[in-house]
């Protein structure tokens, strides 16, 4: 089943921005799994089907992906601003690098 | 013997990229695409044939049936399809093309038109990409040479609907959760 490909990677996305999450924060663990669980529950699926029927260029869509998780992060995890970014950052940098280079 | 060697390393050289090329790359899939002319009715005094322009040898050159479905080719082919009029369309000749005759020279004989060129019959997407397959419909204008489809029909995963809904369920949790912590 061609889905199985999407959700495999939805599930290592959650577990890799779990991981930068909680680099970051360390604490409440449950909310941060919850918030990277709904977070990229959100976003990766709406990026590989903006990405795969050719409607936007691959880096626009990885761009705006870190600016909607910037205001997702800091709602979810109330946090200031800059820690937010810092954190969605990372965290699809770590997500793009690991894609490209796996 | 060590220009032997020599030959046949130049030879694998060659050889190396094409066997390569033909494989199918890792992360995604090969998709099958239907090519259709929805109007070839509307052409009762035309003949269509299409053929294969990775060399357009004896035996690539198809006639199209009534139903307008073009014939699915080797997946490197860039397909082309030709009008004919059907009073100069030979019949018997293109029953022996098959056998003998250059289809190069019996497209000019037979003052064939281009009207459809760079016609896939596959395309490989990414694992990602839910579609199963794509039907291609071409409207035909005698007077232009077409390269791309007037409409693209994409047979989608069932499944794939329900990934739809991961981000909208996700969504609305979300604004559930902020909704109660703002309360």
């Amino acid at each position: 089943m061609i889905i199985a490909v999407p959700l495999i990677t939805l599930a290592l996305t959650i577990i890799i921005e779990f991981i930068v999450y909680l680099i970051a924060i360390r604490k409440n663990i449950c909310n941060l799994f919850l918030s990277a669980v709904l977070i990229n529950s959100f976003t990766n699926p709406l990026a590989n089907i903006i990405a795969n029927n050719n409607l936007m260029n691959l880096i626009a869509v990885e761009l705006g992906v870190f600016i909607v998780e910037i205001f997702l992060i800091k709602y979810m995890l109330q946090i200031k601003y800059w820690k937010a970014i810092a954190i969605s950052f990372i965290a699809n940098f770590v997500t793009i690098f690991i894609m490209f280079f796996t | 013997m060590n220009n032997t060697v020599l030959i046949l390393f130049l030879f694998s050289l060659f050889i190396i990229p094409i066997a390569s090329a033909d494989m199918i790359a890792p992360g995604t899939h090969q998709v099958n695409i239907n090519n259709e002319i929805t109007n070839i009715n509307e052409f009762p005094d035309y003949v269509f044939i299409s053929g294969c322009e990775l060399g357009l040898s004896e035996r690539s050159l198809e006639l199209i049936p009534n139903t307008g479905e073009i014939p699915e080719y080797y997946k490197f082919c860039s397909v082309s399809v030709y009008a004919i009029e059907k009073s100069k369309f030979n019949q018997t000749l293109f029953t022996e093309l098959n056998e003998q005759k250059n289809a190069t020279e019996f497209l000019q004989n037979s003052e064939a038109k281009k009207v459809l060129k760079n016609i896939k019959s596959s395309t490989s997407l990414l694992d990602i990409n839910p579609t199963l397959s794509i039907k291609n419909q071409y409207t035909i204008d005698l007077s232009i040479i077409k390269d791309k489809p007037n409409s693209q029909i994409k047979e989608k995963d069932s499944s794939f609907y329900f990934y739809i809904l991961i981000p909208i369920i996700a969504l609305i949790l979300i604004i559930l959760i902020l909704i109660k912590r703002r309360k």
